[in-house]
């Protein structure tokens, strides 16, 4: 399955293997399309390479913690990430190999998983529908482009993707966040019941719901077929897990792919560039420079379909550049690199919950609960556009949070044996405006170890953003306390974009090639038969989590491909 | 801690995921990390040769006082007894910047000098009642301590805190830990029975 050198023309080449990469890989393949997968990254093997799995803390060399030396010379950049740990530091890119830049006066934390699996390996799995209040948002309000899409154009994928990956929750029927298809939700805790219950009777425009996830939390046949098993619960996901219990391109698609014999797999192959042919307008196939020893080499296929990460695609298309298209391949529109956007988890809020002594739990539940959000409706008098969808759990305190009391001696010991008090906590995840300012460009001159120029970076979040997180931290504060929760604290952080390591646009959709690299099959307006389905495709953040809707526009597009290539039209 | 024994956790731990999904050993399990065996910490007996890093000789055998003062032996052992006091000094040579070792010995410092001149005594020759008397004035910021005293010897026993919670003793005996709980059960009742210990710190 794994191939160095090929002359092959392959029926479908497809960029990076993470969440969109395998589910490209997977479709294609099952289609009878001879594929291959290129990954710049090495190969990661379900199992036998999640090296950090299932040891404990006191095995550890620093139990848990990464050296000052390696987080400074390899690191800066990833440790940013809450995931970021010794046991998970081999699934991040390595910031000393991976340099780019950011213009004078703004930040950003690029956060890379590059290998067989990117980043599939390290997300936190949430998985949101998205609805036509989201996609109608650009429309109404003028910021940005009008999806080409509607819900009822994914409304079929979303439930395709959902019964093979695994989603828990429960129905809802909630305008602004569709239902899926479900396996059972996690438990919520006693408190937690109570503090919906309260919630929702206070604020009857609000929800406090059980976060989608895509755990296997009841497994059905055909995920047991999968080689997948039961979550057990041990929330340490980015670590890898052999139960296969939550979706990644290892667990899940990986799997099928190879199953039909029609996959390759080319590890360690960075892509330089896409070869372009001006007669055909047609992309022939990539150019890819090896991750180890440098050397450089071809691929050769009739499709191509960029899946290599939002940042990743742009800077593929960017260093494609040709005499025909001088500014970046398919880039006729001028849009590559533009409308960059993320999430913004800048405002917090967080309580006592008083009682529940008697009430506790088993386990680590590796997910939470969700405030769907309730400024879906556009509304002039809300100083800002957009909305914001808000994380939330509540948890007993351990030793973690109990040894900061103060104490000496054995009264203190023994306090930090049982169980604290229950605290509850709020996230704000605001949807960030999509704005032609914030982009990326390569560098005039840096280039990284493979030759490739950097990506120079250039976004902030603007005021619009910074009014929403003043008003999440502002109606967190009020909710917990008109709940009767105790001791409500809240605030803002000052994390900068890519924080939310939900990275989109940059290579958006559009019905009109004039203002939009994609249409609305995320099929290039440029050249016939070259795709981005990543979340480079994506011309509104909307609040929700994208993985979700970058695996149904995936298959969707690749279901599209296949029939553009029987009509001969690719 | 050795290159083998984590070898040896991975493979029982590979072989538990396979049996329990039914699948067979086929699979292989990922050889050993050598260097990070290598670097891991290893308590070491008193008496035996131990090269510091970042406190010295003296330091060492206070700090376990203080290891042992904070977090004594109750049914289980103290932390000064698993060798905390050894791990904390590893610990701040790989993972705290040199502003932190010289923060951490000052107030080590401050400890022994305050209590010679409190009581006489240096801190490991009081009796533990005192010694528990001694570190509450600390950390509350009790005369003769100041604020940032107290914030550094706050720094210390979280130091000390996270040493013993994530060894094995404090892990598994103080605390219960749990490999692989199972699935979550969100409502369960809780009758004083100790908490779970700490996997997956982060």
């Amino acid at each position: 399955m794994y191939i160095k050198e090929s002359k092959q023309e392959y029926d479908a080449i497809v960029i990076g293997s993470g969440i969109t990469g395998g589910w490209a890989a997977k479709e294609f393949s099952e289609k009878g399309f001879k594929t291959l997968l290129v990954e710049r990254g090495r190969v990661v093997e379900h199992r036998k390479d999640y090296v950090g799995e299932g040891i404990p803390p006191w095995e550890q060399p620093l139990r848990s913690k990464v050296s000052l030396a390696e987080v400074e010379q390899q690191y800066h950049v990833q440790k940013n990430c809450y995931a970021f740990n010794d046991s998970t530091k081999h699934f991040f890119g390595n910031d000393r190999d991976l340099p780019f830049e950011t213009t004078k006066g703004t930040d950003f934390w690029w956060i890379r998983a590059n290998q067989l699996g990117g980043k599939s390996l390290l997300w936190h799995r949430f998985s949101y529908r998205w609805s036509d209040f989201d996609f109608n948002a650009n429309k109404l309000d003028g910021f940005g482009n009008d999806w080409p899409i509607r819900y009822q154009d994914l409304a079929h994928w979303y439930s395709y993707v959902e019964r093979h990956v695994g989603i828990c929750g429960q129905k809802e029927s909630l305008p602004q966040l569709p239902d899926s298809e479900f396996l059972p939700p996690f438990d919520m805790t006693a408190p937690e019941l109570h503090i919906k219950q309260r919630l929702e009777a206070t604020f009857p425009d609000r929800k406090l719901i059980h976060g989608r996830q895509a755990h296997l939390t009841k497994p059905s046949a055909h995920h047991l077929a999968q080689g997948r098993g039961q979550c057990q619960a041990r929330n340490e996901c980015q670590k890898g897990c052999s139960f296969g219990a939550y979706f990644s391109t290892q667990s899940s698609t990986l799997p099928d792919a190879a199953k039909t014999g029609n996959l390759h797999i080319a590890p360690n192959s960075v892509v330089h560039s896409l070869i372009y042919d001006g007669i055909s307008n047609r992309v022939k196939g990539v150019r890819v420079i090896d991750n180890e020893d440098l050397s450089q080499r071809e691929y050769f296929g009739k499709v191509v379909f960029l899946c290599a990460s939002t940042l990743g695609s742009t800077q593929i298309l960017l260093n494609s550049r040709n005499k025909t298209f001088p500014n970046g391949l398919a880039n006729r529109s001028g849009v590559l690199g533009h409308y960059l956007m993320d999430h913004n988890y800048n405002a917090w809020a967080r309580a006592e919950i008083p009682g529940f002594e008697d009430a506790f739990y088993s386990g680590r539940r590796p997910g939470g609960l969700y405030v769907p959000n309730f400024y879906f409706k556009p509304d002039p008098k809300r100083p800002f556009l957009r909305g914001y969808g808000m994380s939330a759990g509540a948890y007993r305190e351990d030793w973690k949070a109990l040894q900061h009391k103060d104490g000496i001696g054995i009264a203190f010991k023994q306090q930090l044996q049982k169980p604290g008090k229950w605290q509850f906590w709020l996230g704000a995840q605001g949807e960030m405006l999509p704005r032609f300012e914030n982009s990326v460009q390569l560098h005039a001159f840096k280039k990284d170890k493979w030759g490739i120029p950097q990506l120079e970076i250039n976004c902030r979040f603007s005021e619009n953003e910074r009014l929403m997180m003043l008003d999440a931290a502002e109606q967190g504060q009020l909710m917990l306390e008109k709940i009767g929760l105790e001791n409500v604290s809240s605030g803002q952080h000052d994390k900068p974009p890519g924080s939310g390591i939900h990275e989109l646009g940059t290579a958006r959709m559009g019905r009109d090639p004039k203002d939009s690299v994609l249409n609305g099959f995320n099929q290039s307006h440029d050249i016939p038969n070259l795709f981005v389905t990543d979340g480079a495709s994506f011309c509104s953040s909307a609040v929700q989590n994208p993985s979700l809707t970058f695996m149904a526009l995936t298959v969707r597009a690749v279901n599209y491909a296949v029939k553009e290539v029987a009509a001969r039209r690719i | 801690m050795t290159a083998e024994h984590m070898n040896q956790s991975r493979r029982r731990f590979l072989q538990g995921v396979l049996i329990s999904l039914g699948a067979g050993l086929s699979n292989g399990f990922i050889g050993e990390n050598a260097l990070a065996a290598a670097l891991s910490y290893r308590a070491v007996p008193d008496g035996e040769p131990y090269q510091t890093k970042v406190l010295s000789n003296e330091q060492l055998m206070m700090l376990k006082k203080v290891c042992n003062t904070i977090i004594p032996t109750t049914e289980t052992p103290g932390a000064g007894d698993i060798g905390v006091h050894g791990f904390i000094d590893h610990q701040l040579y790989h993972c705290y910047d040199l502003n932190v070792h010289s923060r951490m010995r000052a107030i080590l410092s401050v400890i022994e000098t305050s209590s010679l001149r409190i009581y006489g005594y240096p801190f490991t020759e009081l009796d533990s009642e005192r010694q528990v008397v001694h570190l509450t004035r600390l950390e509350t910021a009790a005369e003769p301590f100041s604020e940032q005293q107290r914030a550094d010897f706050k720094q210390l026993k979280a130091l000390v805190c996270f040493g013993y919670y994530t060894s094995e003793t404090g892990a598994s005996q103080e605390l219960v830990y749990q490999a692989y709980p199972g699935g979550f059960k969100g409502q369960i009742a809780y009758r004083g029975q100790a908490g779970y210990g700490s996997l997956a710190y982060y």
